[in-house]
This record gives C-alpha cells, structure tokens and sequence, in this order.
C-alpha cells in the first residue's frame, strides 16, 4: 500500500525537521509520499524543507505565497500520487508515533471496505530529541479529540468529500470531519495513540475567540446539510472520548 | 410571558451563541448540546438578545397576517424552558426599530429551533473548552 502524508508548513523551522524524521523513520514499514506545502514561510523553514526534499525522495515539496492553512491542505491533497492508497496528515510542529501506521494500514489490509482509522493522540510539551517522542516525565494527556492528524484514510475516501472549504479562517480540520461523520464511513476506532500533538505557546489554537466561532460555523453548516439526510439520521457515535483526560498532576 | 417587559439573557455562562449571516448557532457547553437557529427562530432570537422584551415583540402578532401571539409565545418559553435563556431583573429600554416591526410583519413560518444532541462528544472535545487560558492545557469542564 503507498501512503501519503500532507503536512502544511509555515514559519516552524524550529520543529518541522523532527515532524519529518517522525515520518521517515516508518518508510521501512510502507510505500510513503510526503506532501509537504511551505506556505511562504519568513524563517528557516525553506531551507530547511529544501535541503530534506533533496535527500529524501518520499518528500514532495510545493512552495507557495502565504495563502493559509486551509488553501495548503487543499494543494497538498491536489498532489496526492495517482496510486496513493492512503492518506494521512501531520502538522509540521508534531510528531507521529513510531509503528503508527504499521499498526494502523494493518486494518485497512483486513478489511477493504474501511474507509478510516481514528486513534488517540497524546498532547505533549517537551519532545525527547533522540526518541522524536514526548520527553519522559514530561507532562502529558492522551484524548481522541478533533484532529485530522489522528485518522488514516482510504484515499478514496478522502477524494470522495471534495476537499477542504477555504472559507473557513480556521476549523477547517471540524468542518472536514464533520463531513466525513455525515457521510457514515466504515471506521475503526483505536485506543493506541497515532499522533504526537505539541502544545506550545505560538500554536494556531491560541486565539481562542476565532476558534470558538469558526468552530460554531463549521456546526451550523453541519446543522444545513443534515437537512438534506432527513429527521432520522444520526452521526456515529462514540468518535471522540475525552473522558481519558489522564495522568497529569495537573488533572487528578 | 405575554406582559413580560424585562429583558431576557442567556441562561448562563455555558450558553454560547455565533450569528452567521442572520442564522446562529447556539452552544451548551455543558451538555454538548446544540441549536441550529434560522428563519423567523433567527429574528427572535435577535432581538431577544438585543435587549427587547417579549411584551414588545408578541405585540407584533396580535394583528399578524400568518403568525399568532400563541405561536410565538411558545416559542419564547421552549427557549426558557429548555435552559437557553432566562428572565433578568432588568426592565428593557430598548423599542422595535421600523425595520423590526417589518420583519416581525413578513414573517411567515412559525420559528422553530433544530436541536443536535448527536455531537456532544464532539462538542465536550471541541477547542472551545480545550484551552484553559492560565493553566495553558486542555482542561476538562467539571461535570
């Protein structure tokens, strides 16, 4: 099976050469195409991607004026292999899990109508330099929350949904996934965490205000839609579990 | 509700609200819950947040062409009801603009409010809640 990973990049040359070798580290495990858009980034971020893109050949490099995180998902989907199986993402400050998609294509090979896995990510602070790991003892919280990067995709699948809306500042990530409820995928749910999430200070998540409404938009068009499905349509359930709010001192 | 002349607000501080050209989202953050709010539901819901009371506003239907003060006062105490808003101690100042009148005067459909209670794991995960300002980390709402 031939995987793409589509990662967005703007301004993180601090993180994204680790989010790379997270990603490279799994190629022995399966056929791996890394989509990665520089999004007119003004620190090393361009130098850094360059000088990766040349050593390895699974990176594909797009660069583009600074047009948003949404309109990059959107050309990094565009350029997606013709015989790409799957498809997953990785923002360039995060880190994905040794074996993750070892693990996870394992469910795509068994069952061929699946048309995603969704997995736990682990919310980290400090990263493990050697490990490209949370750092041990640092603190950390382990959720299935809204995050593209937590779910592997038939690439079909993903395809089939049209893209991602540009109208959207930010929520895009909701809205996608909003989209892929409606449509009642074949999925799988997993316990095991698939994604390495940083939290840091210049996170896009910060400006809280603009996330709370343009997450109350992506609602409302979900609320439109689901007209078209009819009074008795129900999401899936039981996708998102925060209930595993876990192990830090700062919780319990 | 009929001769109520107080302003109404949002019941509490888990009840949140988004105007998207007209439409809203209404949010409880503590259920999860949500409200997709259109149409003549939208209009109300406008003003009522606006600070007009529902005096003013079921004044409108007394001689309203498709609408009756019934309808709307129902619809008013389905909002209180179902714990999205609430009476203050506040007496409104605020009248009906002309403009109000004449969009209570064109409405058509009775005002109704699409509840999704469906999406609550979603919602209770939702970057909303997941960043507590001081402590700099997702923090689960006590239940």
């Amino acid at each position: 099976m031939k995987l793409s990973v589509l990662m967005p990049a703007y301004n993180s040359a601090a993180y994204i050469e680790a989010a790379l070798q997270s990603l490279l580290r799994q190629r022995e495990a399966v056929a791996m195409e890394i989509i990665v858009v520089n999004d007119g980034s003004t620190d090393g971020t361009g130098d850094i991607l360059r000088g990766m893109a040349r050593r390895f050949d699974e990176i594909k490099l797009i660069e583009t004026k600074n047009g948003g995180v949404t309109r990059a998902r959107n050309i990094a989907l565009r350029h997606v292999a013709t015989d790409s199986d799957l498809i997953s993402f990785l923002d360039s400050d995060d880190l994905s899990p040794p074996g993750r998609f070892e693990r996870d294509i394992q469910f795509f090979r068994s069952d061929l109508n699946l048309d995603l896995v969704y997995s736990t990510m682990r919310l980290f602070e400090t990263m493990d330099e050697i490990q490209l790991a949370p750092k041990e003892n640092t603190e950390i919280l382990d959720v299935r929350g809204i995050h593209l990067g937590a779910g592997l995709y038939r690439t079909s699948f993903i395809r089939s949904l049209g893209g991602f809306d540009e109208g959207f500042e930010q929520a895009e990530d909701t809205d996608f996934l909003l989209r892929i409820l409606e449509s009642l995928p074949t999925y799988q749910l997993s316990d095991e965490i698939g994604y390495f999430y940083r939290k840091h200070e210049t996170s896009l998540t910060q400006n809280k205000s603009v996330v709370a409404r343009e997450f109350s938009r992506a609602l409302l068009k979900s609320a439109k839609r689901r007209k078209a499905l009819g009074p008795d349509f129900q999401m899936p359930q039981g996708f998102f579990d925060i209930t595993a709010f876990i192990h830090a001192r700062k919780w319990t | 509700m009929r001769q109520s002349a107080f302003v109404f607000v949002s019941a509490n501080d888990d009840i949140v609200f988004e105007e998207f050209d007209g439409d809203f989202v209404i949010l409880d953050l503590q259920s999860g819950e949500y409200h997709a709010v259109e149409g003549s539901a939208a209009i109300l819901w406008k003003l009522l947040m606006d600070g007009i009371c529902p005096k003013a506003i079921l004044d409108e239907f007394e001689a309203h062409p498709k609408l009756t003060v019934n309808q709307i006062e129902e619809y008013i105490t389905n909002l209180v009801e179902n714990g999205l808003i609430k009476e203050s101690d506040q007496l409104a100042v605020a009248g009906l603009s002309e403009d109000d009148k004449a969009s209570l005067l064109a409405l058509t459909a009775a005002p109704k409010t699409d509840l999704f209670s469906d999406l609550s794991d979603l919602i209770l995960a939702d970057p909303i809640h997941d960043v507590d300002e001081e402590a700099g980390w997702p923090v689960r709402k006590p239940q």
